[in-house]
């Protein structure tokens, strides 16, 4: 058989040769984030950036990462694609297909992104290079990635200008970013992430820079290609009603570390954070009557250099104990689904949707209004 | 603040189109209609929300309410004034009271300049020519340290720069440069939309408050249909520079009547359900 991810004998040599072990497993899940902690060097001192986070998924899950500017939604996001700052040290396990992407050199690292993990970035103006035709910057990892030359990139290039949608594709083949609108160009973005068919697609506010409507149309899109290709899918959002739509499973975070993760049917039930509560009860909705005054959460986000050393939420939270402040408090159940497995399925591992939530007092929590 | 005027803004049939760039040196130039004969009126102390897209000319109908640009055609009459028909001296000193904040809380603030001059620039230019009266040093102080209070800062903060304060507070001080000149009316273009959502509550607070307490008037230009639906009494909403449904916000957003803004409304996540 040829190489897992692109269907090319090329391709699986150049694996042989920088040690990766391209064999797919059913038994390992796809993408295995176990106690990721990055530590910044700055002016203030070392920081601890990320305090911890795991998580597994499968091929075929969409994972959402919810969270406040400077929570640690993105650092996630970049130190699984291997794009932290240097100054950053990462400890932890990383792994995708059963490859540490933590032990990786640099030049084995830039042959997994793109190839096997691919990002969509927020603002499609920044991310795409406007000195360069839109079909060669498809074109490029096809031809890093595939060995492709540049007559079978660009007619690959069409054919996933098409796969996304984007209208008149032959015509816009070459087209500069600045020449497409902002949904045509996150389509872009899209299928340049797309292009060598990744086993995990990363959505970092994939459509916070576009208009309603465009942004359902371009979700429904990233869903779609997601399904078909069977690949995981990691989106991150702040928005609560987006991840309702899109993903199976939230993970809420907070100063650097999971706060709660759930189904997100179960979230949308319960929420047993006292910061996850805060923030549901933060958004205005339609519905509320004009006038209403928002419920807000107290004080704000600490900054990162004074982060507290137990939970980062205690001097905010209403329900705080003495211990909460001593060290970060352990994840607790709130509630396991264990899903029934489809025959079909038997040599999967088995599905089990748990609730957990960091908070030691989850269960003194009102339920909200 | 009281206002004798019932109707503080009258915005009558106003169109506003762009030259485009000439295709071939001599082919005549296209223009691009960014509004097409937009009216609406915004009672004293209420509020008035403009939905739409990119593009829809949310944008250039708040550029033309602040007097930014000349409409091609129609009226924007403010307080009883049309506000192009004015001479420059009198459209400046008439500023004072119609202020504006902007979307991006780190775009808008100079960074080279402390909270205190950003807070109080609006005065120097609005107050020292019109009426000639001309602010002592300690009284634009003692306003910047009130207006900075209005909207839960310390006075302290005057001394600071904008790198020294999180989003929610830039926006914080954007809204209090509004404020220090007592207008009736403010333009607030996407004044949320770049903040996260606990901060983003408490901006909004703080501009129902704001209005409480001082009877303002706010032209929120808005995606988020949410945000408008808390903030304002009426609403337009605008499609390639069209009005194409307008009335009270509570009777537009439980039955929409034009497609767009059904469409609008369906494409809000998590509705779904």
């Amino acid at each position: 058989m040829d190489c897992v991810t692109c269907s090319i004998p090329v391709c699986r040599e150049r694996d042989k040769r920088i040690g990766l072990n391209m064999t797919p497993s059913n038994t390992k899940p796809l993408l295995s984030v176990r106690n990721l902690r990055v530590g910044l060097q700055t002016s203030h001192g070392q920081l601890e950036a990320l305090r911890g986070v795991d998580f597994e998924m499968q091929r075929g899950d969409t994972l959402g990462l919810i969270g406040e500017s400077g929570c640690g939604k993105s650092l996630t996001a970049l130190a699984i694609m291997g794009l932290l700052p240097e100054r950053a040290t990462v400890s932890g396990s990383i792994s995708l297909n059963g490859t540490e992407l933590t032990q990786l050199s640099d030049e084995a690292l830039c042959n997994m992104r793109g190839a096997r993990m691919a990002m969509i970035f927020q603002e499609p103006m920044t991310a795409l290079n406007p000195l360069h035709p839109i079909w060669k910057q498809i074109a490029e990892p096809l031809q890093l990635h595939q060995g492709m030359d540049l007559v079978s990139a660009k007619a690959r290039a069409l054919e996933l200008l098409e796969r996304v949608q984007l209208p008149r594709a032959r015509e816009r083949l070459d087209n500069y970013p600045h020449q497409l609108s902002g949904g045509q160009r996150q389509r872009v973005m899209i299928s340049i992430a797309l292009a060598c068919q990744p086993d995990i697609l990363i959505a970092d506010e994939p459509t916070t820079a576009l208009d309603v409507t465009v942004q359902k149309e371009v979700l429904a899109l990233i869903r779609q290609l997601v399904a078909e290709d069977g690949m995981g899918l990691l989106l991150i959002s702040h928005d609560l009603g987006l991840m309702r739509d899109q993903v199976e499973r939230v993970m809420v975070m907070y100063g650097g570390a999971v706060v709660e993760s759930a189904p997100t049917k179960d979230l949308f039930g319960r929420r047993a954070h006292p910061y996850t509560q805060g923030l549901f009860a933060a958004r205005p909705q339609l519905g509320l009557k004009r006038g209403t005054r928002l419920q807000t959460i107290a004080g704000k986000v600490p900054e990162i250099f004074n982060w507290p050393r137990g939970c980062a939420f205690a001097d905010r939270c209403a329900y705080v104990q003495d211990n909460c402040r001593l060290a970060l408090p352990q994840l607790e159940l709130v509630s396991d689904t264990a899903h029934a497995i489809d025959d079909k399925d038997a040599d999967k591992p088995r599905r089990v949707d748990k609730h957990w939530v960091r908070c030691p007092e989850w269960q003194q929590l009102k339920a909200p209004a | 603040m009281k206002s004798p005027h019932q109707v503080l803004l009258d915005v009558q049939h106003v169109s506003q189109h762009y030259a485009l760039p000439k295709p071939s040196l001599f082919a005549k130039a296209g223009h691009i209609q960014a509004l097409k004969d937009v009216s609406f009126q915004l009672t004293a102390g209420k509020s008035m929300g403009i939905v739409g897209e990119s593009g829809s000319g949310k944008s250039t109908l708040a550029r033309l309410v602040m007097a930014l640009e000349k409409p091609t055609q129609g009226k924007v009459v403010f307080k009883g004034q049309d506000l192009n028909a004015l001479s420059q001296e009198k459209l400046r000193h008439s500023r004072s009271d119609f202020q504006m904040v902007f979307q991006d809380p780190y775009g808008s603030l100079d960074p080279r300049q402390k909270v205190l001059s950003i807070v109080t620039e609006s005065l120097h230019s609005t107050l020292s020519s019109g009426s000639g009266q001309l602010l002592s040093t300690q009284d634009l102080k003692d306003r910047a340290t009130f207006a900075l209070t209005e909207v839960g800062l310390r006075p302290s903060d005057l001394d600071k720069y904008p790198h020294e304060f999180s989003g929610g507070q830039r926006q914080r001080i954007a809204i209090a440069r509004a404020l220090i000149t007592r207008p009736s009316l403010i333009v607030a273009d996407e004044p949320v939309s770049a903040l996260d959502v606990s901060v983003q509550a408490q901006v909004l607070n703080l501009m129902m408050d704001l209005q409480d307490r001082f009877g303002l008037s706010y032209l929120f230009v808005s995606h988020d249909l949410a945000v408008i639906n808390l903030m304002c009494d009426d609403v337009i909403v605008l499609q390639h520079g069209q009005v194409v449904e307008a009335g009270s916000a509570n009777e537009i957003f439980q039955r929409p009547q034009h497609p767009y803004t059904q469409a609008l409304l369906a494409a809000i996540p998590g509705l779904s359900q």
